[in-house]
C-alpha cells in the first residue's frame, strides 16, 4: 500500500478542493493552490523515494506483501513510480502556473478547476502503472473524462465550449476503437492482465485478429498521444481551452498514454505478428506525427496552435522510444527522461504563456513582438525554453533527444537501416523546429513592440517558470538517478 | 622528492603567470608588478629546467616519462597528456627559458611605457607555456598543442600594436602561412596513427620496422612540411620577416631564438624517421641549403636593422636543417642552441637601437652609434662576430661542425654552407658599421637624445653577449679531441653523436681555417666599404651589383609571385563564391528548402477545417487503412 501514496495524495489534493469550493473566494483560492502545490511537490519527493525503493530488497518485499488484488492490476515498478514523481510535478506546476489565470479570467469555480486537475493527474498515474485491461480502460477514462470537464471550465467562452465538444465526440469516437481492440483481445486470450495475455499468445496459429486488435488499441492510445493521423482535435482543443488547461492537456494525458503504451505493447504483444504490427505502425506514425508537427507549427499564427503542433512533434520523438522498448534496455529511461525534459520545457513555455495572456488577453504571435523590452523575464525564460525545446545542449531537451537517440541506436540502427533514417528525420527536424521556436524568441528581442506597456509577472506563474527553468538545468543532474532506477529495477517486472 | 617527479612544474611558471596577468580584473599597484610577476614566473621555469637537468643527468635514467591523464579517448585512439624529459628536451627547455628568462627582463625596461604592457607579458608567458609544451610533450598531439600554441602567441605578438594595419597584415599573414604547414603536420600524425597505431613517441620508434618506404617517405616529408612552416624555410619562409612588426623582444624571442626553432627540433625528435634511408631527409638538407644561401642574398639588400636579422634567421635555420638533413643531429642542436645566444643578443642589441634613436629602424639613418651605447655596441659586435664565425667565438664551432659534416656528406651542401658563411659576414659586418660606426647620419635633435637603455635591457644583453663568446665550449671539435660535451649529453638519444670524429685531424683544421677565412674575409669587405664611408659605401654596393641589387632589396620580388600565383587567384575564386555561388547554390537551397515547408506548412493547415464529421472521418479512415494494411500484409 506504500507505493500508493503518490496516488492517494493527489486524490486526497482533489478532494480538499472540492470541498473547499464552498469557502470564501478569494484566500481560499491563494492557499489552496499554494498548499496543494507544496503537497504535490513533496509527494513528488516521496514518489522519487518509492522509485528507489522498488530497486531495492526492502521494495521487493513490500511489494511481495501487497495486497493481491492491487498486485494484480498495478505493477509497482521503479518506472511506473517515476511516473508518479511525473505526475506529481506535472498537478504540482499546473497548480502554481494557473492560479493568477483563476484569479483574472475566471469569476466562479476556480478551486473546481484545481480540483479536477489533481484527480486527472491521478488518473495519469495509475496509467502509468496499470498492467491489467479494465485498469487500463479506467485509468484512461479518469484522464479523459476529467480533460473533457477542463476544456470546457471556461463555459461562457464560446472556443472553450467548442474545443471541449470537439475533445468530447473525437475522444469517445477513439476510445471505442480502443475498446473494440481491447474486448478482441479479452475474447481471443480469455485475460485481462498483460502477462497472461503474453503468456496466451506465445503459440502460434494466432491469426491475423490479435495484431488488429493491437492496431484498434493503438488507435485509442494514439488520439491521446496525438499521433498523426489521429491528431486533428489538438490544436482546436489546444487553442480553445483555458491556457493552464491546455499546458496540463499538452504533457499530461500526452505521456501518460506513452507510458501505458510502452508497457502495454512490449508486455502483451512481444510476439511476431503482432509485434511486427505494432511497430510498424510505430514506426511510421513516428516519423510523420514529428514531421507534420514540426512542418505545420511553421505557420500558425497563433501560439497556442503553434505549441500544440509543437507538442504533437514532441509525441513523434518520444514515439521512437517507445518503438524500441522491446530492443533496448535504455529506452524505458530514454523515455521518462524525454518526459520529464518535456514536462519541464512544455510547461515552462506554456507558463510563459499564460503569464503574457492574463495581462493582454491575446495569443496571437505578433502580440509578442518586442516583449524583451516589456517583460525581459518571460523573454528571456521563452528564448530558455525554446533553446531546450529545440534540443541544444546543455539543456534537458538536448539531453532526452540524446538518449532517444542512443536508444535507438542501441536497438540496431546501423548506416542505412530504417531506424537509421528515423533518426535522420528526427534531428532534421529538430533543426526545422529552430525555426519557429526562435522564431518567436526573434519577435520578443528584435522586433519593435507596439507599446511599451510592462507586463507584470505574477507570483504563481513567475514561480512555476523558475521551477521550470531550474528543472530543465538540473536534468543533467537527475538522468543518472532516473536510469540507474529504471534500469536497476525488474523493468516492467512481470509477475 | 626527485625534480623528475614533477615534471609539470616546469610549465607551471608561466602558466600561472600568464592567468594571473591575464584574468586579473584590474591593474595590480603599479603595472611593474605585472611584469615583475611574469620575470619571476619565467625565472622559476629556468630554475626547474636546470634542476631538471641536474637530476637527469644525476640518476642516469635516458628518458623520464610521466602521464597525468588521459586526453583523447576514442576508439582504439588514446592520448594522454603524458610529459617526457630526455636530453633533447632537457637542452631544449634550459634554452628556452634561460634566453626567455632574459628576454622578459628585457621587455621590463623596453615595453616599460606601452600602454598594452599587462597584454604583452601575458601573452609572453603564454608563449612561454605553450613552447615547453611543445618541447617537452611525450606524443605527437600534445606537441601539436604546443605547435598551435606557440603559433598563436606568434600570432598576438606580431599583431600586438594591431592599431597599425601593417602589424595586423603581418600576424594574420604568419598565420596563414603556418596553417599550410600545420597541415602537414596533421595528415603526417594521421599517417603516423595509420602505420603505428600509436601517437607516443617510444611507442612509434619501438615500431619503426611496421612501416614501409613509403610510409616513411611520406611522413618524414609532411613532417617536413609542417617544419618549413614553422621555421620559415622555402617555401613558406616569407611570414617571418613581415614578423619584425612585432614588439623587438618578441622577435628575438619567438622569432629567432625559440619558436622558430620548433621545426628543427621536430626534424631531431623524430631522427628515427628521419634517419632511414628512405626517408626525406635529403630533401631536407638542400632545402636547408638552398634557404640558407637564398635568405643571405636578401638580407645583403635590406636596409631596416630588424629585417636584415629576420632574413639572418631564416638563413642561419637553414643551416641547422641542412644539418638535421644529412643526419648530424648534434650539431643541428648545437647550432639551435648558439643561435639562440648570438641572434637573440643581436636582435635585443638592435631594439635597443631602435629604442635609442626613436623607433628608427633604417641603418641607412643611423651610424656612429658606437660612442653613445657602449654596452650595446660591445655585446652586438661579440654577437656579429659570433655569428659571422669567428674563432673562437660560438658560431665558429658549431656552423664549423655542421661544414664539417657537410663536407662528408655532400660537397655541393658544402660549397653553398661556406658560400652562405662569407654572405653572413658581410651582411652581418654592414650591419655593424653602418649602425654603429661610419660617422653619424642623424638630424641633431635626434642625436642629442640618443642615450644608452637602462640597466635592465643592458643585462640581458650581456649576459647574452657572453653567452655567445663562450657558448661555443659546448662543443669543441671532437675530430681534434677536445671534449664535446653537448654530442656526450645528447650521445644516449641521438646516434650520430661522434659523426665528426672520424674526420681526420688535419682535414678537420683545413675546414675551420676556410671558414675563418671566409668569415674574416667577408667582415673585412664589410669594413673596408661601409667602416668610414657608410652611405656612400652602400651607394657603391648599389652599383657594382647592378640590377642584382634591386632584386635583393626586392627580395627576388617572391611576395608578389605568391601574391600573382597564389594568393590573387585563391581570392578571386572566393570572391566568385561569394559573388555567385553562395547566393544562388547554397542560399538558394536553403531558401528552397525553407519555401517547401512553408508551402507544406500552408496545405496541411488547410486541411484543419475545424468540422467535427472531417476529423472523426480522418480517424475513421485512419485507423481503416491501417487494419487493411494489416490484413493485407498478414495474407
Amino acid at each position: 500500500m506504500v507505493y500508493l501514496i503518490p496516488e492517494f495524495l493527489l486524490v486526497l489534493v482533489g478532494a480538499v478542493g472540492l470541498v473547499i469550493a464552498f469557502a470564501p473566494s478569494r484566500p481560499r483560492l491563494r492557499a489552496y493552490s499554494l498548499v496543494g502545490g507544496l503537497t504535490c511537490f513533496g509527494g513528488a519527493v516521496v514518489a522519487g523515494y518509492l522509485a528507489y525503493l522498488a530497486t531495492t530488497d526492502l521494495g521487493a518485499e513490500l511489494a511481495a506483501t501487497a495486497p493481491g488484488y492491487l498486485t494484480t492490476t498495478l505493477a509497482l515498478d521503479p518506472f511506473s513510480r517515476v511516473f508518479a514523481v511525473l505526475s506529481l510535478i506535472v498537478c504540482g506546476l499546473t497548480f502554481l502556473l494557473s492560479k493568477e489565470y483563476l484569479e483574472t479570467r475566471m469569476q466562479d469555480h476556480q478551486p473546481e478547476l484545481l480540483a479536477v486537475i489533481a484527480f486527472a493527474a491521478a488518473g495519469m498515474s495509475f496509467l502509468g502503472s496499470a498492467r491489467e485491461l479494465i485498469t487500463i480502460w479506467f485509468s484512461i477514462e479518469l484522464l479523459s473524462v476529467c480533460g473533457y470537464v477542463l476544456a470546457a471550465f471556461t463555459k461562457d467562452d464560446e472556443r472553450s465550449a467548442e474545443a471541449a465538444l470537439k475533445y468530447f465526440i473525437l475522444g469517445t469516437a477513439s476510445s471505442a476503437f480502443m475498446l473494440f481492440g481491447l474486448s478482441y483481445v479479452y475474447g481471443m486470450t480469455g485475460r485481462l492482465d498483460l502477462v497472461g495475455i503474453m503468456e496466451a499468445t506465445a503459440g502460434d496459429g494466432i491469426g491475423v485478429l490479435l495484431p488488429t486488435a493491437a492496431v484498434l488499441m493503438l488507435v485509442g492510445f494514439g488520439f491521446k498521444v496525438a499521433m498523426v493521423p489521429f491528431h486533428m482535435w489538438c490544436p482546436d482543443v489546444y487553442e480553445g481551452a483555458p491556457t493552464p488547461v491546455t499546458a496540463f492537456l499538452s504533457v499530461g494525458p500526452k505521456l501518460a498514454a506513452l507510458a501505458a503504451l510502452a508497457r502495454v505493447f512490449s508486455t502483451a504483444f512481444p510476439h511476431e505478428v503482432a509485434r511486427v504490427a505494432w511497430e510498424g505502425v510505430l514506426f511510421w506514425g513516428a516519423l510523420i506525427t514529428m514531421t507534420l508537427g514540426n512542418v505545420v507549427a511553421i505557420k500558425q499564427s497563433n501560439i497556442k496552435r503553434m505549441l500544440a503542433y509543437s507538442s504533437i512533434a514532441h509525441a513523434g520523438y518520444m514515439l521512437v522510444a517507445v518503438l524500441v522498448t522491446l530492443r533496448s534496455d535504455l529506452a524505458l529511461s530514454a523515455l521518462a527522461i524525454y518526459a520529464f525534459a518535456y514536462v519541464f520545457m512544455n510547461l515552462g513555455a506554456f507558463a510563459v504563456v499564460t503569464s503574457f495572456s492574463n495581462r493582454t488577453g491575446s495569443d496571437a504571435l505578433h502580440s509578442y513582438n518586442g516583449l524583451a523590452r516589456r517583460s525581459p523575464y518571460l523573454a528571456w525564460a521563452w528564448a530558455f525554453f525554446a533553446l531546450t525545446l529545440v534540443g541544444l545542449p546543455p539543456t534537458a531537451g538536448f539531453l532526452g533527444k540524446a538518449y532517444i537517440i542512443m536508444a535507438a541506436w542501441d536497438a540496431g540502427a546501423t548506416w542505412n537501416s530504417p531506424m537509421f533514417w528515423l533518426l535522420v528525420v528526427l534531428v532534421l527536424n529538430s533543426a526545422i523546429s529552430l525555426a519557429y521556436y526562435m522564431g518567436v524568441a526573434g519577435r520578443m528581442f528584435f522586433k519593435p513592440p507596439a507599446h511599451d506597456d510592462p507586463v507584470p509577472v505574477g507570483g504563481g506563474v513567475g514561480t512555476a517558470i523558475g521551477l521550470c527553468l531550474a528543472g530543465t538545468l538540473l536534468m543533467v543532474l537527475a538522468a543518472g538517478p532516473i536510469i540507474g532506477a529504471i534500469q536497476n529495477g525488474a523493468v516492467f517486472a512481470l509477475h | 622528492m626527485s625534480p623528475l617527479d614533477t615534471l609539470w612544474l616546469v610549465l607551471l611558471g608561466p602558466a600561472l603567470g600568464a592567468l594571473i596577468n591575464g584574468l586579473w580584473p584590474q591593474r595590480l599597484r603599479g603595472r611593474v608588478t605585472h611584469g615583475v610577476i611574469a620575470c619571476v614566473a619565467a625565472g622559476f621555469a629556468f630554475v626547474v629546467a636546470i634542476l631538471q637537468h641536474i637530476a637527469l643527468g644525476a640518476s642516469g635514467q635516458e628518458i623520464v616519462r610521466a602521464s597525468y591523464f588521459t586526453w583523447i579517448q576514442a576508439g582504439n585512439l588514446t592520448v594522454d597528456f603524458a610529459l617526457r624529459l630526455d636530453p633533447l628536451s632537457s637542452v631544449m627547455c634550459l634554452t628556452v627559458t634561460g634566453v626567455g628568462f632574459l628576454i622578459h627582463v628585457y621587455s621590463l625596461g623596453y615595453m616599460a611605457h606601452d600602454r598594452d604592457y599587462v597584454r604583452f607579458f601575458t601573452n609572453m608567458n603564454l608563449f612561454l607555456t605553450a613552447m615547453l609544451i611543445l618541447v617537452t610533450a611525450s606524443n605527437l598531439p600534445l606537441m601539436f598543442v604546443g605547435w598551435e600554441g606557440v603559433g598563436l602567441c606568434s600570432y598576438l605578438l606580431i599583431g600586438f600594436w594591431h592599431r597599425r594595419e601593417s602589424a595586423s597584415r603581418a600576424g594574420f599573414k604568419a598565420f596563414a602561412v603556418n596553417r599550410i604547414g600545420d597541415a602537414g603536420f596533421l595528415v603526417a600524425m594521421f599517417w603516423c596513427w595509420k602505420v603505428f597505431a600509436t601517437l607516443e613517441f617510444h611507442e612509434i620508434f619501438e615500431r619503426l620496422e611496421l612501416a614501409t618506404a613509403v610510409d616513411v617517405r611520406w611522413i618524414t616529408l609532411l613532417l617536413f612540411v609542417g617544419a618549413t612552416g614553422k621555421s620559415a624555410q622555402l617555401p613558406l619562409y616569407v611570414w617571418l620577416p613581415d614578423a619584425m612588426e612585432g614588439p623587438t623582444p618578441v622577435s628575438a624571442l619567438i622569432h629567432a631564438a625559440t619558436m622558430v626553432t620548433a621545426g628543427v627540433y621536430l626534424v631531431v625528435r623524430m631522427h628515427p624517421l628521419f634517419h632511414h634511408p628512405e626517408s626525406a631527409g635529403v630533401l631536407v638538407a638542400w632545402v636547408g641549403a638552398l634557404t640558407a644561401i637564398f635568405a643571405a642574398t636578401i638580407a645583403v639588400g635590406q636596409r631596416d636593422i630588424k629585417r636584415v636579422l629576420a632574413y639572418s634567421t631564416v638563413s642561419q635555420l637553414g643551416y641547422m636543417f641542412l644539418a638535421a638533413g644529412i643526419g648530424a643531429y648534434v650539431a643541428a642542436i648545437f647550432h639551435l642552441v648558439t643561435h639562440a645566444f648570438f641572434k637573440a643578443c643581436l636582435f635585443l642589441g638592435s631594439g635597443s637601437v631602435i629604442h635609442a634613436c626613436h623607433e628608427e629602424q633604417d641603418i641607412m639613418n643611423m651610424g656612429g652609434l658606437k660612442d653613445k651605447m657602449r654596452t650595446t655596441h660591445w655585446t652586438f659586435l661579440a654577437a656579429t662576430l659570433a655569428i659571422a664565425g669567428v674563432f673562437p667565438l660560438a658560431g665558429f664551432f658549431s656552423k664549423d661542425e655542421i661544414l664539417a659534416h657537410a663536407f662528408q656528406a655532400n660537397r655541393g651542401l658544402y660549397v653553398i654552407g661556406i658560400a652562405c658563411a662569407l654572405l653572413t659576414a658581410f651582411y652581418m659586418g654592414r650591419v655593424l658599421f653602418l649602425t654603429f660606426y661610419s660617422g653619424r647620419r642623424m638630424r641633431d635633435q635626434a642625436w642629442e637624445k640618443v642615450h644608452e637603455s637602462p640597466p635592465s635591457m643592458t643585462f640581458a644583453l650581456v649576459v647574452l653577449a657572453v653567452l655567445a663568446v663562450f657558448g661555443g665550449l659546448l662543443g669543441l671539435p671532437a675530430g681534434l679531441g677536445l671534449p664535446h660535451f653537448l654530442a656526450g649529453y645528447l650521445a644516449p638519444l641521438l646516434p650520430d653523436a661522434h659523426g665528426a670524429a672520424h674526420m681526420p685531424a688535419r682535414l678537420e683544421l683545413a675546414l675551420m681555417g676556410i671558414s675563418l677565412a671566409l668569415a674574416i674575409g667577408g667582415l673585412f669587405a664589410a669594413a673596408s666599404l661601409f667602416r668610414v664611408r657608410g652611405a656612400q659605401g652602400e651607394e657603391r654596393l648599389r652599383k657594382a651589383l647592378g640590377g642584382v641589387h634591386t632584386l635583393l632589396a626586392n627580395k627576388w620580388y617572391v611576395d608578389e609571385v605568391y601574391a600573382a600565383v597564389v594568393v590573387s587567384p585563391l581570392s578571386r575564386l572566393a570572391q566568385a563564391v561569394s559573388d555567385r555561388f553562395d547566393p544562388r547554390v547554397v542560399d538558394g537551397l536553403v531558401n528552397g528548402v525553407a519555401a517547401a515547408v512553408g508551402w507544406g506548412s500552408e496545405r496541411q493547415t488547410r486541411t484543419q477545417t475545424g468540422r467535427i464529421r472531417d476529423y472523426v472521418l480522418v480517424i475513421l479512415t485512419g485507423a481503416f487503412l491501417l487494419v487493411l494494411g494489416l490484413i493485407a500484409l498478414g495474407r
